[in-house]
C-alpha cells in the first residue's frame, strides 16, 4: 500500500449517498451538507470526509463533556465559595482537557 | 487519554462530581509558574499532598474553598475514583460550616504572565488528531484498545486583525498563506500529540511546506518534516477552505492527512514505522470553558503568535 493520502484517494465508499447518511454523526452529516451546498471547499472529497469522521471524537469518547469543567481555578474557587461545595481539581502537564 | 474516557465518561463518577463537586482542570505547567494569588492558593493546596517540591504536580484533588485538601490520588479507573470521590466528601460533610465557606477576591492577582487568554475578537478553531490505520475500507481510526489511539484535542487561536488578513486576501484573489499563519500551522499545530505533549517543529525541520488559499477560499498544501536525522518525522497533504462572514470565519475546514513516523521525549510509544496519522481543523464558537484552552504551542506567546520568526 501506498501513503495514507494515497489510500484515501482509493477509497470509492461514497457512492451511495444513502449509506452514508445511516452511519454518520450528526457532525459529519453536518460536513457532508455543507459540501453539497457548497459551504465547504470544493477541495474536500467525500473520501475526505470518511477520513473526518474517522478523526472527530466518537459520542463515547465526549461523555466527559457532560461535566461542567472550569479551566480557571480561581473562577472554580469563586463558584466553591459561593455553592457550597468542595473543589475537584484534575492536574496534568499538558490540558488534561487537551492533549492525550 | 484514558482518564476521559475510562474515568469521566463513567455515569457514576459524573454524577457525582456534577451534584457535589465543583470541578476545575489545569495545565501544571502554568500553575507551577504562577506566583500570585492563585499561584500561592494552588501551592497551598497541592503542598498538604504528596507532591511536593519542584517536581510533577499531576493528579487528582479534592479541597475546600479556604484551600484544606480533603482528598488526593493519581490512580486510574473509575472505582478507585470513586472511592476517593466519596472519602473526601465524607470529610466534607464532617467539616464545621466555618471551614467549608471562603471570602474570595473577585479578581486573582499576579499571575498574569502565566495566563493565555485569547483576545477580543480572536477565534477558535479545534485541532483534533487520530492515529490511523489502512484498511480494506481506507484508511480508518487504529484500534482503540491501545495507548495513543483516541483523538487529541487542541486548539488553534487566531486574531481578530489576522482574521481580517486572512479575509483580504481572499478576496483579493488567494495566493501563499502568510508566514504567520501557515508557520503557525506547521510549528505548533500538525503534531502528533496523540500520546502526550510533542515538541514543536522548528524551522529547520520543515523540509518542504507549501500552502495556498483561492478566491473561492479552498485550501490546498503539502508539507513534510523532519528531524533527530531523520528518526522523527511527518509528512503529507492539506486540503479544505474557509470562508468569512465580513472579516469573521463562518467556516474553516481543514484535513491535514500524513504518515508520521518516530517519537518524542513525552511521546514515547509510537507505532513502529511510517504510520498514517490524521488532523481536522474545525471552526468551534467556542461557547464552553473547555474551548478556552489556550493552544499547546502557546506557552512561549511571542513565539505562538510571531511563529514565521
Amino acid at each position: 500500500m501506498g501513503g495514507a493520502w494515497e489510500v484515501l484517494l482509493r477509497r470509492q465508499a461514497f457512492e451511495d449517498g444513502s449509506q452514508l447518511w445511516g452511519c454518520y454523526d450528526d457532525r459529519v452529516k453536518l460536513l457532508v451538507t455543507m459540501l453539497c451546498t457548497g459551504a465547504i471547499s470544493a477541495q474536500m472529497t467525500p473520501g475526505d470526509l470518511m477520513v473526518v469522521k474517522e478523526i472527530i471524537p466518537k459520542a463515547e469518547e465526549k461523555a466527559w463533556q457532560e461535566i461542567d469543567w472550569k479551566v480557571d481555578l480561581w473562577e472554580a474557587r469563586q463558584k466553591a465559595a459561593k455553592t457550597g461545595k468542595p473543589i475537584y481539581l484534575w492536574e496534568m502537564d499538558g490540558h488534561p482537557l487537551g492533549c492525550v | 487519554m484514558a482518564d476521559r474516557l475510562l474515568v469521566f465518561g463513567n455515569p457514576e463518577v459524573q454524577k457525582l462530581l456534577l451534584e457535589k463537586f465543583v470541578t476545575v482542570a489545569g495545565d501544571d505547567w502554568y500553575q507551577r509558574r504562577k506566583t500570585g494569588d492563585e499561584g500561592k492558593f494552588y501551592r497551598k493546596v497541592v503542598e498538604q499532598g504528596p507532591r511536593k517540591g519542584d517536581g510533577t504536580r499531576q493528579g487528582h484533588y479534592v479541597f475546600t474553598a479556604q484551600g484544606e485538601l480533603l482528598g488526593f490520588n493519581n490512580n486510574r479507573g473509575a472505582e478507585r475514583r470513586l472511592k476517593m470521590l466519596r472519602e473526601a466528601l465524607e470529610k466534607w460533610e464532617n467539616l464545621p460550616d466555618e471551614r467549608k465557606t471562603a471570602s474570595v477576591a473577585a479578581e486573582a492577582k499576579g499571575d498574569e504572565e502565566n495566563r493565555r487568554v485569547l483576545p477580543d475578537g480572536g477565534q477558535v478553531i479545534k485541532v483534533y488528531t487520530r492515529a490511523l490505520e489502512k484498511s480494506e475500507q481506507g484508511v480508518v481510526a487504529a484500534g482503540e484498545d491501545e495507548v495513543g489511539n483516541q483523538t487529541a484535542v487542541d486548539h488553534l487561536w487566531l486574531r481578530k486583525e489576522e482574521l481580517g488578513k486572512l479575509q483580504k486576501l481572499i478576496a483579493d484573489g488567494g495566493g501563499d498563506l502568510p508566514a504567520w499563519f501557515s508557520m503557525r500551522v506547521a510549528r505548533f499545530h500538525l503534531r502528533d500529540n496523540t500520546r502526550g505533549e510533542p515538541e514543536d517543529w522548528k524551522k529547520e525541520h520543515i523540509k518542504s511546506w507549501e500552502l495556498k488559499v483561492d478566491a473561492k477560499g479552498q485550501v490546498s498544501g503539502h508539507f513534510e518534516f523532519v528531524k533527530k536525522d531523520g528518526d522523527l518525522g511527518f509528512a503529507g497533504q492539506i486540503r479544505g477552505g474557509m470562508s468569512f462572514d465580513g472579516e469573521r470565519l463562518s467556516q474553516f475546514d481543514l484535513l491535514a492527512l500524513g504518515d508520521q513516523w518516530g517519537e518524542g521525549t513525552y511521546t514515547r510509544g509510537a507505532r513502529p514505522g511510517k504510520t498514517p496519522l490524521g488532523l481536522v481543523l474545525q471552526l468551534t464558537e467556542a461557547t464552553m470553558s473547555r474551548d478556552q484552552i489556550p493552544p499547546q504551542g502557546i506557552r512561549w506567546e511571542q513565539g505562538y503568535w510571531q511563529a514565521e520568526d
